[in-house]
C-alpha cells in the first residue's frame, strides 16, 4: 500500500513538472531559474532508497474472515447456551433429519396472511411418512388435537398447522437428531 | 417356420455362415425383398423374435416344444403381457392397440396409444458383461471430506484409456452428497433453462409509427373527400406503417438463479449420470495415439454410449487426447471448471479423471458448509476451495 502511494505521488510530481513545461513557454525568464521547492524533490530522493517489506502484511491477513462455518467444540450433553450436539450414533429410525449448516435443528415457523401459523421441518431423509406419523402422534399427546400436516415428497419437508417449533426441536433433540 | 408370408421364407432366402468369433453372419441374400426383413450381407444375427399373436394355440405349442427338445430353454425369454414394458425394444414400432396392455390393468402397463421407436433402448449396452463382482480390486481413492455418519460413500470402478480392452484398475469412493443426491428433475430443468436464457440478447427491433420515415402530414382533409379519415400515412393500420406492439430494441433475458440452486443442479446431474450407469472414472487421459479412430473403437467396444464428455483438471491436457477429439463431433474434452448441466445432458456419457473427481467434490461440498456472502468471493477469504 505504502509503495503505491509513493508511486502515485511520484507520478503526480512528474505530471506537474511536465505541465509546467508545456504551458509556461512565454513567461519563462532566461537567466533567473526558479526551482519549485515542493514535496516532489524530497520524495524523489527517497524513491531510490525504498525497501519492500512483507512483514506488516500479517496485520491485514489476520482480519480476513474464514468462509466455512467452524465445527463446534465437543460437548457432553447441552452446552451452557442450551445447544445440544447431535448424537454420535444416528438413531435407528427409518428417517433422518440433518442439522443445518449452523448446526441447529431445522424446524422453522412461518406466518402467512397475518394469522396463518405453520411449522416447517426441513432436511428430512428417508421415510418421511413415518416421520409424519410420529409427529402427529406426539402432537396429539401434547395438544389433544389431530393437526393437519402436509408432506412434500419432492422437497422432503413436513408442514404442520400451528407454531410448535420449540416442542418439535426438543423432541427431535431427545431422539438424537 | 409356417409359410404365411409371401415370397421365400427366411431359411430359403438367406445363406448363413459362422464367423471367427462364433456368431452367425449373413453371407448372402437370395430371393424377394418381402422375406428379407431388411437384412444385408455381413449382418450378425444375434437373436430372433417370434410374435405369437397371429398363431394358433397348436402352433405356439409346437414351437415351444421345439425349443424344449433341442435344449434351448435358457436362451429363450418368454414375454407375457405384463413383461411388455421391459422388452419393448424387441417388438415392432407400430402395434395394434388391442395387443398392448391397457393403461388400467397393472402398474407396469403402457398406454395403448404409445408409439415407441425401435432404437430407444440400446440393447448392446444392456448386454455388455458386467465387471467381476469379487471385491479383490483395491480402493484407489477415499473421500477427502467427512462423509455424514448415516451415509456411506458410493463406489465405482476406475478404468484406463491406454488399451482398448484393459480391465478395471480398482475402485474409487465417491462422496454421497455429490454423487448420490436425490434426483430433482425440476431443479435440473430450471438450471438448464437458465443456462440457455441468461446469455440471450434478442436483437429484434421494429419501428414505431413515429420512427418510420414520413407520415407527418395529414394525407387528405378530414371531411368531404369521400375517403376514410386518417392522420398520417405511417399509422399501424396502413401498409408500410409502423408496428404498434412489436419487439423493441435489444432485449436482455438475463437473470441469475441462486448460487446454491446452480450447485445443486450440478450435483443432481452427476448423481443421475452415476445412477444411470453413464459415469466412468479414468485414472489419466493418456492415450497411445492421437488417432480419433482409436477413441471411437474404445467407446464402441466398451459400449459406453453415443456421445462422451471427458473432464480433466488443469489448463494443460495431454496432447494426444486433444488432437484425437478435435475432429470428433460427439466426443469432447473440457476442463473441470467448465462442467455444466447443459453439457452433461447433451452428452450421453461422462468420463471423469481421479483429479477431476477430487476437484469437483472439493468445490461442490464447500457450498454445503460455507457462510453466507459477506463480500464477493472474488476478494480474499482465508479458506476458499
Amino acid at each position: 500500500m505504502s509503495l503505491s502511494f509513493i508511486h502515485r505521488s511520484a507520478m503526480l510530481c512528474r505530471g506537474f513538472r511536465a505541465s509546467l513545461n508545456l504551458y509556461d513557454h512565454t513567461t519563462r525568464i532566461p537567466n533567473t531559474t526558479i526551482w519549485l521547492r515542493t514535496l516532489c524533490s524530497s520524495v524523489g530522493e527517497a524513491n531510490t532508497r525504498i525497501l519492500q517489506s512483507t512483514e506488516e502484511y500479517k496485520f491485514v491477513e489476520r482480519l480476513i474472515p474464514p468462509s466455512r462455518v467452524p465445527i463446534p467444540p465437543k460437548h457432553d450433553g447441552p452446552s451452557p447456551s442450551g445447544w445440544t450436539p447431535p448424537s454420535e450414533v444416528p438413531p435407528a429410525l427409518p428417517y433422518m433429519i440433518r442439522r443445518s449448516r449452523m448446526h441447529n435443528v431445522p424446524v422453522y415457523t412461518d406466518l402467512t396472511h397475518g394469522s396463518r401459523k405453520t411449522t416447517l421441518v426441513r432436511k428430512v431423509e428417508g421415510d418421511i411418512w413415518a416421520l409424519e406419523k410420529d409427529v402427529k402422534e406426539y402432537l396429539q399427546q401434547l395438544t389433544g388435537k389431530d393437526l393437519p400436516t402436509q408432506v412434500n415428497e419432492v422437497t422432503m419437508t413436513l408442514r404442520v398447522k400451528g407454531h410448535f417449533d420449540t416442542e418439535l426441536k426438543k423432541w427431535l433433540v431427545e431422539k438424537g437428531f | 417356420m409356417p409359410g404365411h408370408r409371401r415370397g421365400r421364407s427366411l431359411s430359403e432366402g438367406l445363406m448363413l455362415e459362422e464367423s471367427e468369433k462364433g456368431g452367425l453372419v449373413v453371407s448372402s441374400v437370395i430371393g424377394g425383398s418381402s422375406g428379407n426383413h431388411g437384412l444385408k450381407e455381413g449382418d450378425e444375427i444375434v437373436g430372433a423374435t417370434i410374435n405369437f399373436d397371429q398363431l394358433s394355440k397348436d402352433d405356439v405349442l409346437k414351437i415351444l416344444k421345439l425349443m424344449d427338445d433341442n435344449g434351448f430353454d435358457k436362451k429363450v425369454q418368454v414375454l407375457t403381457k405384463n413383461n411388455l414394458s421391459k422388452s419393448m425394444g424387441t417388438l415392432d414400432s407400430i402395434k395394434a392397440p388391442e395387443e398392448l396392455a391397457s393403461s388400467f390393468s397393472g402398474e407396469d402397463a403402457l398406454p395403448s396409444n404409445l408409439r415407441i421407436p425401435s432404437n430407444l433402448v440400446d440393447r448392446a449396452r444392456a448386454e455388455r458383461p458386467p465387471p467381476p463382482s469379487d471385491s479383490s480390486l483395491p480402493v484407489l481413492r477415499r473421500c477427502d471430506a467427512a462423509v455424514p455418519v448415516h451415509l456411506s460413500p458410493v463406489q465405482t470402478w476406475v478404468e484406463t484409456l491406454e488399451r482398448r480392452d484393459s480391465k478395471q484398475l480398482g475402485l474409487v469412493d465417491l462422496h454421497p452428497d455429490v454423487f448420490a443426491v436425490p434426483t430433482r428433475i425440476d431443479i435440473l430443468h430450471e438450471v438448464e433453462l437458465w443456462q440457455r436464457n441468461f446469455k440471450r440478447i434478442s436483437r429484434a427491433h421494429t419501428k414505431v409509427r413515429s420512427e418510420v420515415r414520413g407520415g407527418g402530414k395529414k394525407p387528405w382533409r378530414q371531411k368531404g373527400s369521400g375517403k376514410a379519415r386518417h392522420g398520417s400515412i405511417r399509422s399501424p393500420i396502413w401498409r408500410g406503417g409502423g408496428v404498434s406492439h412489436g419487439p423493441r430494441g435489444p432485449t436482455s433475458f438475463y437473470y441469475m438463479l441462486p448460487m446454491r440452486v446452480r450447485v445443486q443442479g450440478l450435483k443432481i446431474a452427476l448423481s443421475s449420470k452415476l445412477a444411470q450407469d453413464y459415469l466412468h472414472v479414468v485414472d489419466t487421459l493418456n492415450i497411445p495415439t492421437p488417432d480419433p479412430q482409436y477413441l471411437m473403437d474404445l467407446i464402441r467396444y466398451r459400449h459406453w454410449g453415443e456421445s462422451v464428455l471427458i473432464v480433466d483438471v488443469g489448463e494443460e491436457l495431454p496432447e494426444n487426447i486433444l488432437q484425437a477429439t478435435e475432429s470428433l463431433k460427439t466426443v469432447n474434452v473440457i476442463p473441470a471448471i467448465g462442467l455444466n448441466v447443459h453439457s452433461m445432458l447433451k452428452h450421453e456419457v461422462l468420463v471423469l479423471t481421479l483429479e477431476a473427481v477430487k476437484f469437483l467434490e472439493n468445490k461442490l461440498l464447500w457450498h454445503d458448509e460455507r457462510f453466507t456472502l459477506l463480500y464477493p468471493f472474488k476478494l480474499p477469504y482465508t479458506d476458499l476451495p
